[in-house]
């Protein structure tokens, strides 16, 4: 019996050890002339214009970890805001400042040995973290003097602590003098390319704080429950910024798309000003560990209408990250979207690219917005395949 | 007697359970184009002769080209034959080599009584497949990757029943339940990310039923003849569309019809070891429902083969000892590429067998060597190598007794 099963391996082994070659080339003219009877359909790229603009979205941008000073990429970082809790501890009500410090917990100046020149100025109003502050608001003109009446001070990694005045201080521990803040401000327009950056009370130790000490000998520190940056851009353009709150309004018209176009695939494709890009800053990512790349959220906001709350909301479309340092041009996946727009599934109410850590990080990607690298869509699709046949 | 029967069959399922394994790949690439390229029914012995032997009493296998000459098996068997090509296919400046591999029957034969004999099984009346790839340059963009696969399978569950009505004249009828699919899928697809591939498909399902009479006389010990009919298959085609975008997704329903074919076939025995055989086949055109493009294109079916079988002897050399066989067959296809232009299929056959080491079976190889279609006349032609092997195995049937 058992000389038989010889066969079924000699068999398989030969079945096995062939192969073939693929079939296209020699079998293309049943296609292209018709006779197979199926032929996919046309494959074809289309570019629509996007009428692309800025939008301001007034949001509260206080809780960064990070206070920053100075100017990159475009980006001014105007003033500092910083308010204290001046409740007094049990047992020291009512006592004297004899001296007093402002703590500035400067962790990353650059470039290395910046000495920025800074004024301290009492704010005429009030603030707090979760306020959308676009422009530095009202202050006293005449600056914090220190213990010498100095004025303005310098301000780098290695000087962190100043004098200031004991007459304010005292007024601001007894209630006798308001107490709204105060603005670290420039004294002077720094270089395009520095900036010092010092702990935020978000950062988890060492916020910034006075530091006081009373004329009995006893000692305290008052740190910051309110801490801002203010920023504004140098120039306006195209720009997506976290911190501030610009996004990216993109509407666009897919008329001319074939009803029974099906998607592979649809880009918002942006030219970068790699120039005008910040992803994070060097404290940002020495200090703090953040990734340098801009992470972005696109959506399809509830109303095209810029001006409706129901514009800064709407269904998610992409989410991802890219450098904006590099000038490139970028492809964000828009293709759910456009397929639900040719369905009719959606109300085409354009797309809306935003900053994903907008509440958190002042973050920067500029495009470029007109011309010949404006933004556009792309759309690659096919046709279904025509089942008709026809000679 | 169960258990020898299990033993024997144990080759036979292994050979199965491998077939998924097999690097299977297009069948014609003319099948491409109607139902699939036709498969004639027949052992390994009939291949081996060309197709040719459908009026050869054949008692060794349940897979016949004749359903009568099934009236001779006086024990339960198991056929198949399994089919291993290589072919060379030529279009234009193109050449691809392929390989293909089927299984066109399977049957098996069970003896009632004396000279009756029921059987069952599965032939493949079509078979097409296809995988073709296209590249597409699509301007401004990544390069589009359209992907055509193509599987038609119509195949046959035939119930037959073969009856030996006098020691010179044996009928068969079978009722058969036709069943089968094509499917036609396109897809459009980029190797680039965030691109999604784009799919339309179309898949025919087939579903009738068919009757065949066949007979087998032999009216001298060495002159048979063989005709039979087979009536038209009136198909209920179900169609569906499918497609990525499932809102334009759609079914219909048409009838297809495979009109009624007939054969008849010869075997004249030259001496006791030397037969001459013949075989003549044709169905008339079916009309091209469903395959509108190819109206105009679809003729007459028809096989012409002649064969001759050198027998074996029980004594004298290995050569002696085992059958040699030689064929010849010309298939002309019910497809017409281009209009007016006949496929044609010509292949030289030969082969051989031997019995099946350990009891009653056999094994049969046949070799086939020939080409489908012409360059001057199609514009493609395959140049084929054929193996099939064909494998038998009987046992003594008989219904056991329950001892009370």
């Amino acid at each position: 019996m058992k000389s038989k099963y010889w066969i079924i391996p000699a068999f398989l082994a030969f079945v096995l050890s062939c192969s073939s070659d693929p079939e296209g080339p020699v079998s293309a003219r049943f296609i292209d002339d018709g006779t197979y009877g199926i032929k996919s359909g046309e494959t074809r790229r289309v570019v629509i214009p996007v009428n692309a603009m800025t939008v301001s979205v007034p949001l509260g941008v206080g809780t960064s970890p990070f206070l920053n000073l100075g100017r990159q990429k475009g980006i001014e970082y105007r003033a500092i805001l910083l308010k204290f809790d001046f409740t007094p501890a049990s047992g020291d009500e009512g006592k004297a400042v004899s001296s007093a410090v402002l703590h500035l917990p400067v962790q990353v100046e650059s470039p290395e040995n910046l000495k920025m020149l800074v004024t301290f100025n009492e704010l005429l109003s009030s603030f707090s973290d979760a306020d959308s502050i676009t422009a530095i608001p009202s202050y006293d003109p005449r600056p914090i003097a220190d213990s010498l009446g100095r004025t303005v001070d310098t301000l780098s990694f290695k000087s962190t602590d100043f004098d200031i005045d004991t007459t304010v201080v005292n007024g601001w521990i007894s209630g006798r003098r308001p107490h709204n803040g105060i603005a670290i401000l420039w004294a002077a327009v720094p270089d395009s390319a520095s900036s010092v950056e010092m702990n935020a009370h978000e950062y988890g130790s060492d916020p910034p704080a006075v530091r006081v000490n009373f004329t009995d000998g006893s000692s305290a520190a008052f740190g910051s429950i309110d801490d801002y940056t203010v920023v504004r851009l140098e120039r306006s353009g195209l720009d997506c910024v976290g911190g501030i709150a610009r996004r990216i309004s993109c509407s666009f018209d897919p008329a001319g798309i074939p009803a029974r176009a099906i998607v592979h695939a649809s880009f918002l494709v942006l030219r970068m000003r790699g120039d005008q890009g910040l992803g994070a800053t060097v404290g940002e990512q020495l200090i703090l560990g953040y990734s340098s790349l801009f992470t972005y959220y696109l959506y399809a906001p509830d109303s095209a209408d810029t001006l409706s709350t129901d514009f800064r909301k709407g269904t998610g479309v992409a989410r991802n990250s890219f450098d904006p340092a590099v000038s490139a041009t970028i492809k964000l996946p828009i293709r759910a979207y456009v397929t639900d727009i040719l369905a009719k599934a959606r109300v085409n109410t354009g797309l809306v690219l935003q900053s994903d850590r907008e509440l958190t990080r002042i973050q920067r990607a500029s495009f470029v917005a007109d011309g010949a690298e404006a933004p556009y869509i792309e759309i690659i699709y096919s046709l279904p395949a025509d089942f008709g046949g026809s000679r | 007697m169960r258990g020898r029967i299990f033993s024997r069959a144990l080759p036979v399922v292994l050979f199965l359970a491998f077939l998924p394994a097999a690097p299977a790949s297009a069948q014609s690439i003319f099948g491409l184009n109607f139902l699939g390229e036709h498969q004639f029914s027949g052992s390994a012995r009939y291949r081996a002769l060309g197709l040719s032997s459908f009026a050869v009493p054949d008692t060794a296998g349940a897979v016949a080209a004749n359903p009568a000459t099934m009236a001779d098996l006086s024990r339960l068997t198991f056929s198949m034959v399994e089919l291993v090509g290589l072919s060379t296919v030529r279009s234009g400046e193109e050449t691809a080599y392929e390989n293909r591999f089927q299984l066109p029957s399977v049957m098996l034969g069970f003896p009632v009584r004396k000279g009756l004999v029921f059987g069952v099984g599965y032939r493949t009346r079509f078979e097409g497949k296809g995988d073709l790839t296209y590249e597409r340059a699509i301007e401004d963009a990544a390069t589009a990757i359209e992907i055509y696969e193509h599987r038609s399978g119509l195949f046959t569950v035939p119930l037959s029943v073969a009856w030996r009505l006098t020691a010179w004249a044996r009928v068969a009828g079978a009722f058969q339940l036709e069943r089968g699919s094509i499917r036609d899928n396109t897809r459009v697809e980029f190797r680039a990310a965030s691109y999604n591939a784009v799919e339309s498909r179309r898949d025919r399902s087939f579903s009738g039923t068919s009757w065949n009479v066949s007979t087998l006389f032999q009216v001298h010990p060495r002159l048979s003849l063989g005709a039979a009919w087979s009536s038209e298959t009136a198909y209920g085609v179900d169609e569906t569309f499918t497609y990525t975008r499932a809102e334009f997704d759609s079914t219909s329903r048409y009838d297809f019809t495979l009109p009624s074919s007939w054969e008849i076939g010869g075997a004249l025995g030259i001496t006791d070891r030397w037969w001459l055989s013949s075989h003549y086949w044709q169905r008339g055109a079916p009309r091209p429902d469903g395959f509108p493009q190819l109206a105009g294109s679809i003729a007459d079916e028809r096989l012409v083969s002649f064969g001759i079988e050198r027998r074996r002897v029980q004594s004298g050399g290995f050569f002696s000892r085992i059958p040699l066989r030689l064929g010849f067959f010309e298939d002309r296809w019910h497809l017409e590429y281009p209009d007016g232009r006949p496929v044609k299929s010509r292949f030289v056959t030969f082969g051989s067998g031997f019995s099946l080491p350990g009891g009653p079976g056999a094994v049969d190889l046949s070799f086939e060597i020939g080409q489908i279609g012409s360059v001057s006349d199609n514009g493609v032609d395959e140049r084929v190598f054929r193996i099939a092997l064909g494998l038998s195995a009987s046992e003594a049937w008989s219904i056991r007794k329950v001892k009370r």
